[in-house]
């Protein structure tokens, strides 16, 4: 059936899509709520985090959490552990997928395109998604909201003179030649029109 | 007849200067909203003062919630191996072909993320090179069909029209496996019954099954059918084909009744074909060939001839005798007696005779009459004009009409007699509702003791079969075709089967219980097919020297040609004098009826796709049904009369509903008026007024329309016959209040003479003008449409520059800084720009469903498309010109102009609207709050509001529409949004919505572009409607690049803007229309 008609009156899923843009970075799956000090928290004390997660999924399929269930929670979390830190040791016997947890949120209603940035405009990873290579668990690093994308089109340079797609823009080439500018921002060429990220 | 109008009209109305038109184009909205909604909240919302509060409180608690800080968990479920083939956001295409009966065309299957979405034509074909039809466009569609089996049914079970409720299931398969087998002896008679099977694969399965049961036949027919054509073939060459035919070598082509752009046999290659002697590249040396069509309805290809010679439906074999007889006295042959044309229209054909065997060699004659004298003679015509071995050839002779209507009216005798003990129906047949004598089939069905359906969704036929066994829908399929002698084509899975079905090969085979079978396989068909590709079509060809090399490039390519064996020349034979004596003699009758097929019905196989339910007939522009065409006669002056008097009130949205009687049946239907419709026949299209067209309550074309085909007759020779005499009609006996005719819908303003003071003024801009005058063009004269014959071609440009220099001359009167613009922005990076060449436009439709299908446009049913709501973004203008009673056509496809002074952009008070530096007009959903001052201002008229919920995207059922007898709303079940566009938003009630000139297309061919660090051509930025369009009509591309193929389009002299008076500085440059009609033909 329509999944909109299975949004009930009341529900926080539709009306909070209005505000998540900035309430993910750093949260609790298990309380689905915002830690504030996220990024203070130690190894141990995220482990605290997930193992709480995992037994309130077992509490809720179980009843109560017996020995069982906290061999479980340690199985679990060495195994996240192993599967996470590992690589040669890649354990195969993994049953079906992990269910991953979507950290990054984002704007409805917009496209965006990683190759355009990544391939093209050559930006690092670090540039929008923080220093990814220290975080022991991923976390959103920025706001990724219109005015975040729009601060960043306004200020970055396009590579301009190194992609020969660009010398359709012969103007601007003109203008660099003769040392009237020395960069094309992404906003000059059309970077902050509607139908750039909206269509 | 000489009833000359030197301008262009649509309808009786702007050449009557009739107020209601005038109201209607002055308003963008036609009725009064409030009124209607006043009107609708009775009946539906009766909204009252408690309802108000709890919608209130809604509205409270839901900001209460949004001013909170919760976030929603989004889980997602990863790959473990990821498949190769499939990256999330980017779309893979595979090549197949899409085939329903004889109909056929070789595509490349747009897949996101596993789901086909988007069908696009396959330019390695050589028969349709790349174009499209409607019919493929839509069928995408039908494979989210609601209304599909879940899986295989039986009767016993009672319920085979009803969808099975959740968590029921029907019998397995290998319980109906069971059942028929323990039905089927080895000497039981069996027919399979189907309408054409190009399938060389499908045929090898039959007879597979043929071996083990040595009494099984396969009856191939076609409702609309060719079979006459397939035995004059026979008889005069010895061979029971299509012809393959070479529009692109005539010069000259008389065509009786075939309407080959639209419906008869392969449009889509005859289109292509056509226009390459249609356009015009250069001015100055300017070429076209000469179409006359003889028809007795206005028929798509007739619309595009350059004369038509109307006739009365019995008159044709007069005609076709007439023409014979002026071709043979002009080369020497011998003439035949048969009956003789009214002396009038026989002059008319002896010019035209004389024209063609000016062109002999380069001449070509066809016709689509199910006649078998006729066709005969039509053979003979073309062998006096030496078109064989020129403009026809049998070499590649085309599979695409097999069917034989003495097979199936000898079906129909032999199960009567009980002679036949099981009849099997391959999916799309449905003889016990297209066939002219349905009811004695379904007499004769109820003595044959096993019948079995092989159709994906239920229609009459399956629903008198004991089981179904529902095969794949083609998406899902694997397969072959082979529409051309020598021309193969591999159709190959594109999604996993959404539903327990099975192909019916499979089926066979496995009833036949088969050692060909690989029953253990997974794709047992996937096996079959390619163990009959290695032993049939392997050793036809040279260049691969294994197997698997072949199949991997064929299964790339989707289509493969095998070089053809050299064939003996065979001589023309055939008794003339016996066939001029067969042809269908002249009625005496008053008036007559012609039944033809339609661009988007087809026979009825396409009644259950609301994408084609909704696409205009190009014709009489209207939707949802099939509509009486009546005759419109010129009485002098702006006196127009319409047959009967009917249909007054069309352009108010009402028509007649009028009972016809033919044979002493008695069906009402819904009239429209018709110009050139010949004064003694109306016309009635096929294929509408299916009466199971699907599942109950899921089913959107059930009971649309009228059904034509009991109407029809079966004539001496056994061959369908698609007209009827002695027809009455009867005056007015009821109306029909939602006449769904697009025709006076978003009009842009048509010239027509004043009534009082006898100046030409524009019909919707007369109130303008009684104001002032001489502000941006006056407003007078709106160059909407240019045009002219091909022998006053010079004048024509002169004409065009002489109207855009005073054009520019107005312009130059303004505030808007065009020139500082072109300098400082667009004239580098891209400026958009598109191109119609209005000669190559032959109006079928297809670029109107492929901009549906990639733009998520919604469908809104026919009540409100009745008033004025359909959201189409592309839509074709239809315009006629010349004489009243006979005039000539011209297309327009009509879409956002994208305007550089857009004045739309100017009154949006909430900046939803702004200009791109590339020149796109850009619609930003997102900030639109629907105040649709953009539309009103919008002076073509492209603009489209969201007054419903059309797509369920909001929480109020009440904004929902519902335009069928079904449980939930079209585009609310999940099955049928699969086949959403992922990059283009769905949009919400309440917003504008327009042609965005595929942006996220051209945002995808820039990243293509500069990821390989690369200047951009213009075959990475194709539109939908570009790559959908059989005949190049469309092209697209950044006018800033001076040497793409638009750039070379737009220098040509013909080329004019609409509506450039209004200096709007549109993009989309139009090529006038050029006809090369023979005056002579008019008198």
């Amino acid at each position: 059936m329509n999944c909109h008609r299975a949004i009930k009156v009341g529900s926080t899923y539709g009306t909070a899509e209005l505000t998540k843009i900035f309430a993910s970075v750093g949260y609790d799956p298990s309380t689905d709520k915002y830690i504030p000090n996220y990024e203070d928290l130690s190894k141990d004390e995220i482990e605290q985090v997930y193992k709480k997660w995992i037994s309130d999924i077992y509490i809720t399929d179980k009843g109560t959490l017996d020995p069982m269930g906290e061999r479980t929670i340690n199985e679990q979390w060495d195994g996240i552990v192993e599967a996470l830190t590992d690589k040669k040791t890649r354990d195969f016997k993994i049953q079906g997928p992990i269910e991953w947890v979507r950290i990054h949120n984002l704007p409805d209603h917009a496209y965006f395109n990683h190759a355009q940035h990544v391939s093209v405009g050559k930006l690092e990873c670090q540039t929008c998604h923080g220093p990814v290579e220290a975080m022991e668990v991923v976390k959103q690093y920025s706001p990724l909201s219109m005015g975040w994308c729009i601060n960043c089109h306004r200020q970055t340079a396009v590579k301009f003179t190194e992609n020969p797609y660009y010398q359709s823009y012969a103007k601007f080439h003109k203008e660099i030649a003769k040392g009237e500018r020395d960069k094309v921002t992404v906003e000059e060429i059309g970077g902050l029109e509607c139908q750039k990220c909206h269509y | 007849m000489k009833n000359q109008n030197k301008e262009i009209w649509i309808g009786v109305e702007s050449l009557t200067n009739d107020p209601v038109l005038q109201d209607l184009a002055r308003q963008e909205f036609a009725g009064n909203i409030a009124e209607e909604l006043a009107r609708e909240s009775a009946s539906n919302l009766s909204t009252n003062r408690r309802d108000f509060l709890k919608y209130l409180g809604f509205g409270l608690g839901a900001a209460t919630i949004a001013a909170s800080c919760e976030i929603p968990v989004r889980k997602a479920i990863p790959y473990v191996v990821k498949p190769d083939e499939i990256v999330p956001g980017v779309a893979t295409y595979y090549a197949s072909s899409f085939v329903q009966g004889g109909d056929y065309c070789p595509v490349l299957v747009k897949t996101r993320e596993g789901r086909p979405i988007k069908i696009e034509g396959n330019s390695l074909s050589s028969i349709t090179k790349g174009g499209t039809s409607a019919r493929a466009q839509a069928s995408v569609l039908s494979l989210y069909d609601t209304s599909r089996f879940s899986g295989p049914e039986s009767s016993a079970d009672g319920n085979l029209g009803q969808p099975r409720k959740r968590g029921t299931s029907g019998p397995s398969w290998e319980q109906i496996d069971k059942a028929i087998m323990a039905k089927l002896k080895p000497e039981s008679r069996i027919r399979i019954v189907g309408n054409t099977v190009l399938s060389p694969a499908t045929k090898q399965a039959v007879a597979d099954f043929k071996a083990k049961f040595p009494n099984t036949e396969l009856i191939s027919y076609d409702p609309i059918s060719s079979a006459a054509l397939l035995e004059a073939n026979a008889q005069c060459f010895g061979e029971a084909v299509v012809p393959s035919y070479a529009f692109d070598k005539a010069m000259a082509i008389v065509s009786f009744d075939a309407d080959f752009l639209g419906a008869w046999i392969s449009p889509v290659e005859y289109a292509a074909q056509y226009v390459k002697n249609r356009t015009i590249k250069d001015v100055k040396d300017a070429k076209m060939s000469y179409h006359v069509q003889v028809e007795s309805h206005m028929s798509l290809t007739g619309s595009n001839a350059d004369n038509r010679i109307l006739i009365k439906p019995s008159e044709m074999g007069a005609a076709i005798v007439a023409l014979y007889n002026e071709v043979a006295s002009l080369t020497g042959g011998s003439k035949v007696s048969g009956p003789a044309l009214p002396s009038e229209k026989a002059a008319k054909l002896k010019k035209v005779a004389s024209r063609l065997v000016k062109h002999s060699g380069q001449a070509l004659v066809v016709s689509g009459s199910n006649n078998l004298g006729e066709q005969m003679l039509v053979n003979g015509l073309n062998a006096m004009l030496d078109s064989y071995g020129n403009t026809i050839d049998f070499a590649n002779a085309s599979m695409q009409r097999q069917g034989s209507d003495k097979q199936i009216q000898n079906l129909v005798k032999e199960m009567n007699g009980g002679q036949v003990d099981a009849a099997f129906f391959l999916d799309g047949a449905n003889p016990a509702w297209d066939l002219p004598n349905s009811a004695t089939f379904v007499k004769g069905l109820g003595k044959v003791k096993l019948k079995v359906s092989f159709s994906g969704t239920p229609n009459e036929t399956a629903l008198l079969c004991d089981y179904i066994a529902p095969t794949h829908h083609w998406l899902e399929s694997w397969g072959d075709a082979e529409p051309k002698r020598g021309h193969y084509s591999l159709i190959q899975p594109t999604i996993a089967p959404l539903f327990n079905t099975r192909q019916t090969e499979i089926s066979l085979l496995t009833w036949a219980q088969s050692e060909k079978l690989n029953k253990e396989s997974d794709q047992p068909m996937f096996d079959y097919l390619k163990g009959f590709w290695e032993t049939n079509l392997f050793p036809q060809q040279t260049k691969f020297a294994t197997f698997q090399a072949f199949w991997d490039s064929s299964l790339h390519d989707g289509v493969f040609e095998a070089p053809l064996p050299p064939r003996p020349e065979f001589g023309f034979g055939g008794d003339m004098g016996q066939a001029a004596s067969k042809v269908r003699k002249p009625s005496k009758s008053e008036m007559e009826i012609s039944f033809f097929e339609t661009v988007n019905m087809g026979a009825g196989q396409y009644a259950n796709n609301p994408w084609l339910q909704e696409m205009p007939d190009p014709i009489a522009r209207t939707v949802w049904g099939n509509y009486l065409a009546i005759p419109v006669m010129w009485e002098g002056g702006n006196d127009i009369k319409s047959f009967k008097n009917l249909n007054q009130r069309e352009a108010y949205g009402h028509a007649d509903i009028v009972e016809v009687e033919v044979k002493g049946v008695k069906q009402q239907a819904t009239v429209v008026r018709q110009f050139g419709q010949p004064r003694d026949s109306v016309a009635l299209a096929l294929g509408y007024g299916r009466e199971t067209a699907g599942a109950m309550g899921k089913a959107l074309g059930s009971k649309v329309g009228v059904n034509a085909f009991p109407w029809c007759s079966i004539d001496a020779n056994g061959n369908t016959q698609y007209y009827a005499e002695q027809v009455n009609v009867s005056d007015r006996v009821d109306e029909d209040d939602w006449f769904a005719c697009v025709q006076y819908h978003h009009s842009m303003g048509v010239t027509g003479t004043d009534p009082k003071t006898g100046e030409t003024i524009n019909v919707d801009e007369k109130t303008v003008m009684t104001l002032g005058s001489g502000f941006q063009g006056g407003l007078v004269n709106r160059s909407i449409i240019y045009r002219g014959g091909l022998e006053e071609l010079p004048e024509l440009v002169e004409h065009i520059k002489e109207k855009r220099t005073e054009a520019a001359e107005l312009n130059a009167t303004t505030l808007y800084p065009f020139d500082e613009y072109e300098a400082n922005i667009y004239s580098q990076g891209h400026w958009w720009a598109m191109h119609v060449d209005l000669n190559a436009c032959t109006g079928c439709g297809a670029c109107q469903v492929a901009c549906v299908a990639e733009n998520n446009v919604p469908m809104v049913g026919k009540h409100e498309v009745g008033r004025h709501h359909e959201m189409t973004w592309l839509r074709i203008d239809r315009y006629f010109f010349g004489d009243y009673e006979n005039p000539n056509v011209v297309y327009q496809p009509m879409m956002c102009q994208h305007c550089d002074n857009a004045p739309c952009e100017n009154v949006c008070p909430v900046a939803a609207t702004p200009h791109s530096s590339e020149g796109l007009n850009q619609m930003t959903y997102n900030r639109c709050i629907g105040t649709r001052y953009c539309a009103n201002n919008c002076p073509y008229k492209v603009r489209r509001f969201n007054w419903l919920d059309y797509t369920t995207a909001d929480l109020f059922a009440i904004n929902e529409v519902d335009f069928a007898d079904t449980d939930i709303p079209y585009l609310a079940d999940n099955l049928t949004r699969m086949v959403l566009n992922p990059d283009v938003t769905v949009r919400s009630r309440g917003v504008i919505e327009k042609c965005s000139f595929c942006v996220q297309r051209l945002q995808e061919g820039k990243l293509t572009a500069k990821r390989e660090g690369r200047k951009l051509h213009d075959t990475d930025v194709k539109t939908a409607c570009q790559t959908a369009c059989p005949t190049g009509a469309i092209v697209f591309g950044d006018r800033n690049d001076k040497e793409n193929t638009l750039s070379k389009r737009l220098d040509n002299p013909l080329n004019y803007l609409v509506l450039e008076e209004t200096n709007v500085r549109s993009s989309v440059n139009y090529q006038a229309k050029v006809i090369n009609r023979d005056e002579a033909l008019d008198a």
